[in-house]
């Protein structure tokens, strides 16, 4: 993959996990972890190339992932870009725990029924692609 | 023709004990070791507290993920998920020099400098008179060795419900660290109906570690910066590195690095070692009088079994069945990070059904801060926005439980050399290991109870983490000890049945594992070993 294209998938990627911008060095970090290439199932490529094309989708195939293909690329480079934000001083507040009000658990419940609803979704969306292309 | 007079391999937590027994003695050791030290390029670890560091160094990813984030491990859960990018050594080497060849066994061995000390987690159990009979060790020599242990390397402890477990009679050692709030929240639960607790069997104390409170030979006491998977820096944890540094010190030590020793041969008058040096990848050959093996029990075995093995030999192996437990407790969600913590546990439940102090199940309690978020979001079967969300909530409410079992010698667990010519040594060690239903039911049964405890003190279980067999990174039992002359057998000496000079000084000759960790055991034992040796003459 071009180093451009690794660029545009970081961007993404960030913004999808903290709603951030990442910084130029978390980008750098990003492509260096995936300079070493690693053999793609034809799913894996559809997935990505998917991601890459409809950004949109990111969230509804990641939440669909867990189940159905929990060590594919995707999961993969977003547990990477995951791990490198959360080792950077910019994004502490994303990641620290934070003292919250004590309603805060419906926020926490909304995230959680939200997901549960993403990864319905996600997995008929998924599903759909690998029985199209079969 | 140089013959060293007593040879010592490894410098890992029972080599650095046997070597300062003999040093001391005023001997004249030889320590022969791979010793892979961390790399020059090892980021440099600022002294400082976790969460300040969080928010301020920019260079946090180096030690925190490593450099192209080669600490972010990905796949199935497996051996060394806690071991970060500044203590990666500890692995280095290993595939190539000692490969493994097993699909029902997954160990994790070292051949760094300070072995698998260099990330042990300073549980320091004393085993209980039931428990040091079953392994076939001498009890009243263990007792004074067990003193003699933690006069050295500095122990912190507390005089408690589950004293009789952890510490039993030890006198000498400093206060243990101050417990976190989850911590302080369950032995609060548990003190509020400890008779009850009692009467099923259960025993919940502070874990004795081989951690230094208080400042002592040069070496600082804990200062709570909740680093502890990461940096050495003030040295209040013990590490065999730091004995073996300080006998470096000693006229009459020595140390010769980068020889990973293959097999010994006893001649009329002397021992002949042939090693491979990892530098050059030729052997060479190292004559001693008296050879200790202290090379860990895998290693051990691999060293014995080329020495005196026939293709078919095989030996027994004992490893202590572990599983991990991430529980919640609801009191803390949504509460701040807090600061000054220890990443080490500090809680242990024992589980003793029967009230026999023998045969005991213990879980170790850890809180959960400073190994990342992103390592446990993983596990979450969410997408990983929700899944960090949820996680940053509940994170200052986990706490996990890591549960050994005790295990015994059956025919389903052993262990065999293969040759192979992959590997410079032209052989992998073949282990197969396999719990019977019955024992497998026995584990299962003691996890719910302990699970089930931890109930009771507001402390409730996510799931049950299944990290495979091998990962309690317990071994031991090869070479057991025996009273007849059997071969792959020790003599109460440590002495290699069959040899004259040879001398095991690790875990090998266990007949039984307990639960508790076996570390401050195994240091125990290397010194009454080398305590014999020095007395054979």
């Amino acid at each position: 993959m071009a180093d451009d294209q690794l660029t545009l998938q970081a961007q993404r990627f960030a913004q999808y996990l903290v709603h951030a911008d990442p910084t130029p060095h978390a980008i750098q970090l990003y492509r260096q972890a995936l300079a070493q290439k690693v053999p793609l199932d034809a799913k894996d490529t559809r997935l990505l190339a998917l991601v890459d094309r409809h950004p949109s989708l990111l969230g509804l195939v990641d939440a669909a992932l867990p189940l159905l293909k929990p060590y594919s690329e995707v999961r993969r480079r977003l547990y990477l870009m995951l791990a490198i934000l959360e080792a950077s001083p910019e994004y502490y507040q994303s990641f620290v725990p934070l003292e919250r009000p004590p309603l805060y658990f419906l926020v926490v419940g909304l995230a959680c029924v939200r997901a549960v609803c993403k990864t319905i979704l996600g997995m008929l969306l998924v599903v759909a692609l690998g029985a199209k292309r079969s | 023709m140089t013959i060293y007079d007593y040879l010592i391999v490894g410098s890992g937590c029972s080599g650095a004990m046997a070597a300062q027994t003999l040093v001391d003695k005023g001997l004249h050791v030889t320590m022969l070791d791979v010793g892979i030290e961390r790399e020059p390029s090892a980021p440099t670890i600022p002294d400082g507290d976790f969460l300040q560091l969080r928010q301020d160094d920019p260079e946090q990813y180096r030690y925190l993920i490593g450099d192209k984030a080669s600490g972010v491990v990905w796949g199935a859960v497996g051996k060394g998920e806690q071991i970060t990018p500044t203590r990666k050594h500890i692995l280095a080497g290993v595939d190539t020099y000692i490969p493994m060849d097993s699909t029902t066994f997954s160990p994790l061995e070292s051949l760094g400098y300070g072995g698998l000390g260099i990330g042990w987690g300073l549980q320091c159990w004393k085993y209980s008179e039931a428990d040091l009979k079953a392994a076939g060790l001498d009890s009243a020599k263990m007792h004074a060795a067990y003193q003699t242990v933690s006069d050295r390397i500095g122990i912190s402890a507390t005089d408690d419900d589950a004293t009789r477990y952890t510490i039993g009679n030890l006198k000498r050692y400093q206060p243990s660290p101050a417990m976190d709030r989850n911590h302080r929240y369950i032995y609060e639960k548990y003190e509020a109906k400890r008779q009850k607790f009692n009467k099923q069997g259960f025993h919940l104390g502070r874990t004795p570690l081989g951690l230094i409170t208080k400042d002592r030979d040069g070496r600082k006491g804990y200062a709570y910066h909740d680093m502890d998977f990461y940096s050495d820096n003030d040295q209040s944890a013990w590490r065999p590195w730091i004995t073996v540094n300080r006998l470096k010190q000693r006229p009459n030590f020595t140390y010769i690095g980068n020889k990973l020793v293959l097999s010994f041969h006893e001649k009329k008058d002397y021992t002949e070692l042939k090693c491979l040096d990892i530098t050059t990848d030729k052997t060479v050959s190292f004559y001693c009088r008296k050879l200790i093996l202290a090379s860990s029990t895998l290693g051990t075995a691999r060293i014995v079994l080329r020495s005196l093995g026939s293709g078919s030999t095989r030996l027994p192996l004992l490893c202590n069945p572990y599983t991990y437990v991430p529980s919640v407790q609801p009191r803390f969600f949504g509460k701040a990070a807090e600061p000054k913590k220890l990443g080490f546990t500090q809680l242990s439940l024992f589980y003793d059904a029967d009230h026999t102090n023998s045969d005991a199940s213990v879980a170790s309690l850890y809180s959960y801060q400073s190994l990342m978020l992103f390592r446990i979001v993983r596990h979450v079967p969410l997408n990983f926005v929700d899944a960090r969300i949820l996680m940053q909530y509940l994170l200052s409410s986990i706490v996990i439980m890591g549960i050994h079992h005790p295990d015994k010698h059956s025919d389903t667990k052993f262990l065999e050399l293969m040759q192979t010519g992959s590997s410079p040594t032209g052989d992998a060690l073949h282990v197969n290991y396999e719990l019977s239903d019955a024992e497998k039911a026995v584990c299962s049964q003691r996890e719910r109870q302990l699970i089930r405890a931890m109930r009771k003190m507001g402390t409730y279980s996510l799931k049950k983490l299944d990290p495979g067999y091998g990962s309690s990174i317990h071994y031991a039992g090869t070479l057991p000890y025996s009273a007849t002359d059997e071969p792959f057998t020790l003599a109460e000496s440590g002495r290699l049945h069959g040899t004259r000079t040879v001398y095991v000084a690790d875990s090998s000759g266990f007949n039984y594992l307990p639960a508790p960790g076996l570390t401050f055991s195994l240091m125990a034992n290397a010194h009454i070993v080398a305590e014999s040796v020095a007395k054979n003459g």
